[in-house]
């Protein structure tokens, strides 16, 4: 079946009861316009399974998805409007002149494996931590990329930057290039640590695991995001046989995308991506304490409705007293980060409604466990990675 | 003045959305209606623009459609004309929630869900279950006078509103009842817009009452071969002084979309489900749920099943209230849909008016599951119909005309909580003739003409 027939049968299910557009964290940061919500997606998708001369004026209420797959889970016919979004990203991004911001980033990726054209390793990494252990851990590069991607989202947030931003892009893509030099220099300090103390962590299970800081490769998550599909595939090659030539069976991530992408994305489109892969706090069973504090825990959504990864939560469970806000487990609310480079503005108001919920929980701490949550929550208040409280709680 | 123009210098160019692609997922609810394209959809965000917008759709016979959650499974929030929509999304806000005196004042776009998430913190809630609580609005919900699961114990909508502030169509915005229990002050005018289905003006805000949570519930799930015993059931439990928090009740077909969806699993023998939730104090729960299951015992069910597990009643909760769109699971093509029956009849005519709905639908030759909130004698049949096919359309109609009049030859009514909207335009005639009094639809047509003298509210609904 082609995608616009597959699309059209994914979308025929819906009969619009809107139980979607309730949780949908877009439709309320777009101003509760119907096209901006998950409703609408699917609306609009089905309208293009027929009617394809639409395709050019609706980039923006698909590439406003976040993808969090709450509307899955509230949906009685179990309709995505990720998924369905993904699918019409996929056709966009196949026929049509998409984001130069967006165009750029892949361009890099494909080119360079990374999206802002190299990759920066941590301070503390040592060449000898490349060890030739069949057992990886993979950050996919996405801790210190978030302190590019912050960069990159201040600048284009106005909207007279990213016009002239778009412009230099449009001519030479390659110039996003700059960005490997900017980044938020706060952001990427913390990052630094919070990697060595999941990297810390990571040794208390495995002994011998081979890292290899600046030398690894970016995971690809966006050219999935972005609907990017047959670069996707490419690259996924890529990875396949890069990893196969370090001759690794095992692959340890340390965030929800990254690791997405190695569990389930790659395997399923990629013809022997078949790599064992796990969480690093999946393993995790060293003794912690209990110091009685109070936890607010922040969700990530591809670990809640993607992949239902409860290691963090059930650990975070064990050294202290958590509280969930309403908006939890299937039915989580995104943090506003996967569409930080495109909306800007969006984004945050998206982070500020969530950090909100979690502020209200009134506990001595906000955790969460991903580098993409944390640092879009982190624009509104104090939140702590799950690797810095374990860290904390370890008993040595 | 061109009217987006005109919109726009009252709410701001942000707030009215006039492109194709913008006002296209506007042309649907949850029924099978198709709507007009509206000319612009309007997202204002206080009362006096709302007054403004009305007062300028009045004055150029504009129609106008008030949208809420857009959940009317009765075609009650599309347009019918060229003409508005206004969506009351922006009016989201919880603007007092008083524990002491029992009530909560919402704006009409607040979700139901969401007002029951923050009462949730004071250990009260506002009763009122529609299926669709995720997304239905308390605009909404006043406007349907919607039901649901709890109807059985605590009534439809219309007992829970204390007051409400409107906008006419004239541009006036008025106040109506207040935060106190009662009042006597002539007409009651607050009752006059529940169940208005948008005809009359657009509620602004609402006063409702609230309640404790139960301390404690249980469920107890019978099965049945049979759809009498079924009926019977609930009818027993309430001549014997018993009041269920919820009863549900639904059919092999329902439970095996929810095995479907959910995974949920049934007796394999079982025809027929009953779903009795039981409230009590933690102290006498243990004996209220033995007493009820007594009862049930009587009506000869294949087995019994009881539970006070939280999150298994939650994940049967779940799933009944999005049973609905799971029974969309069955469909033989995406060009099927599901159209809803939704009638009421009292209690004690369950056993019997189910039993020749039964009939009425097996002989239709249409596929249909039954179901309903059993409790408050509220009953739907789900048919699948394909809404191109025009003689099965003229069919299926006849079918809940045929059920219509069931249940009003068992004392009940046509039309229970989804509303009349479009389906049931001729429904309401019916039953209006049926009970000699068609000067009730005279009376309706005069108040609509009082208040919308341009007759632009929510044109060819309801009446
Ligand atoms: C899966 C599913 C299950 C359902 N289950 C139930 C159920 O158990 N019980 C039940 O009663 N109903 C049920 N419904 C029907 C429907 O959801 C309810 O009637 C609900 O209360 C409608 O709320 P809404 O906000 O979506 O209203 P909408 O669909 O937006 O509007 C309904 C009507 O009210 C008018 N309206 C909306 N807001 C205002 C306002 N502020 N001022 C004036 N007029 C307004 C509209 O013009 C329209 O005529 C179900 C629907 C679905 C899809």
């Amino acid at each position: 079946m082609n995608l616009i027939d597959t699309l059209r049968e994914y979308t025929g299910k819906c009969i619009n009861c809107s139980f979607c557009e309730a949780v949908c964290p877009t439709f309320q940061a777009f101003e509760y316009s119907s096209s901006y919500g998950a409703r609408g997606r699917i609306f609009l998708a089905r309208e293009i399974s027929v009617n394809k001369n639409i395709i050019n004026n609706v980039r923006d209420f698909f590439y406003s998805c976040l993808n969090c797959n709450v509307c899955e889970s509230v949906c009685p016919a179990g309709i995505s409007a990720g998924k369905a979004s993904l699918m019409v990203k996929r056709i966009i991004s196949s026929e049509n002149e998409m984001d130069y911001i967006v165009n750029a980033l892949v361009k890099m990726i494909m080119e360079n494996r990374s999206p802002v054209g190299k990759m920066d390793g941590p301070s503390w990494y040592d060449i000898s931590m490349k060890n030739g252990s069949d057992i990886l851990f993979y950050s996919g590069g996405i801790y210190s990329l978030m302190a590019h991607a912050k960069m990159l989202s201040n600048i284009i947030r106005n909207r007279k930057m990213k016009e002239i931003a778009e412009r230099i892009l449009k001519k030479n893509p390659d110039i996003i290039f700059l960005f490997s030099n900017f980044e938020d220099k706060g952001l990427m300090k913390r990052m630094d640590t919070i990697l060595y103390k999941i990297f810390y962590i990571i040794k208390t299970v495995y002994k011998d695991v081979n890292y290899l800081g600046y030398m690894e490769p970016y995971s690809g998550a966006l050219l999935y995001e972005f609907g990017y599909y047959d670069e996707m595939i490419e690259y996924g090659n890529f990875l396949r046989d890069f990893f196969n030539s370090l001759k690794i069976k095992k692959i340890i991530t340390s965030d929800p995308h990254t690791h997405e992408m190695m569990k389930k994305i790659y395997p399923e489109n990629i013809q022997g991506f078949n790599f064992e892969s796990e969480f690093y706090l999946d393993s995790f069973r060293a003794d912690l304490k209990n110091n009685g504090r109070k936890y607010a825990y922040h969700e990530p959504c591809h670990f809640s409705t993607h992949l239902r990864v409860d290691s963090p939560l059930n650990i975070l469970k064990s050294i202290g007293d958590v509280s969930l806000p309403a908006r939890n487990g299937r039915t989580t609310y995104c943090c506003g980060g996967p569409i930080e480079m495109l909306f800007p503005s969006k984004s945050e108001r998206i982070s500020e409604i969530r950090y909100g919920q979690l502020r209200d929980l009134e506990t001595d701490e906000i955790v969460t466990s991903c580098p993409v949550c944390l640092s879009n929550l982190e624009k509104y208040g104090k939140i702590r990675d799950i690797s810095e409280i374990i860290f904390e709680n370890i008993i040595h | 003045m061109d009217l987006v123009y005109a919109l726009r210098e009252i709410v701001g160019k942000e707030y009215v959305l006039d492109k194709y692609e913008e006002i296209l997922p506007y042309s649907r609810d949850a029924s099978i209606f198709e709507g007009k394209l509206p000319r612009a959809v309007v997202l204002p965000r206080t009362s006096q623009e709302i007054s403004k917008i009305l007062r300028f759709a009045t004055e150029n016979k504009i129609p106008v459609t008030v949208r809420g959650g857009g959940s009317s499974l009765v075609g009650g929030s599309v347009l019918l004309e060229d003409g508005i929509i206004i969506s009351m999304a922006r009016f989201d806000r919880i603007l007092e929630i008083n524990i002491e005196n029992r009530y909560v004042v919402a704006e009409a776009g607040v979700k139901l869900d969401f007002l029951n998430d923050n009462l949730k913190k004071y250990n009260h809630f506002y009763p009122p279950d529609p299926a669709s609580s995720i997304t239905a609005t308390v605009g909404g919900s006043i406007n349907t006078n919607a039901g649901g699961l709890r109807t059985v114990m605590y009534g439809a909508t219309k007992e829970w509103v204390l007051g409400m502030e409107v906008v006419l169509p004239t541009g006036e915005i008025i106040q109506l009842g207040g935060k106190v229990l009662k009042r006597a002050l002539g007409y009651d005018l607050t009752s006059l817009f529940i169940g208005s289905e948008g005809t009359l003006g657009i509620i602004t805000e609402a006063i409702l009452k609230i309640a404790p949570l139960p301390e404690s519930t249980g469920r107890i799930l019978s099965y049945y071969e049979d759809i009498e015993n079924a009926g019977r059931a609930v009818s027993l439990l309430k001549r014997k002084g018993y009041t269920p928090y919820i009863a549900e009740f639904m059919d092999r077909i329902a439970m095996d979309s929810i095995t479907k969806v959910r995974g949920i699993k049934f007796p394999e023998k079982a025809r027929y489900l009953i779903l009795v939730d039981v409230a009590s104090t933690k102290e006498s729960l243990k004996r209220m749920m033995d007493e009820f299951e007594n009862v049930i015992k009587e009506t000869s069910p294949l087995t019994i099943k009881k539970t006070i597990d939280p999150v298994e009643m939650d994940e049967m909760y779940q799933a009944r209230k999005g049973l609905y769109s799971s029974q969309l699971l069955e469909r033989k093509s995406p060009e099927e849909y599901i159209i809803i029956g939704d009638v009421i009849v009292p209690a004690s005519e369950l056993p019997s008016a189910l039993k020749e709905m039964d009939e009425k639908i097996r002989s239709s030759g249409f596929r249909a599951t039954l179901f309903g909130h059993i409790g408050d004698g509220n009953i739907h049949a789900n048919i699948f119909v394909n809404p191109k096919d025009r003689t099965m359309m003229e069919n299926v109609f006849r079918l809940l005309f045929d059920l219509g009049l069931i249940a009003l030859k068992h004392g009940g009514s046509v039309s229970s909580e989804h509303g009349i909207g479009l389906e049931k335009k001729d429904l309401i005639m019916e039953e209006m003739k049926f009970k000699n009094s068609m000067k009730n639809i005279e009376i309706m047509k005069n108040v609509k003409g009082i208040l919308d003298p341009a007759d632009i509210m929510n044109r060819g609904k309801l009446i």
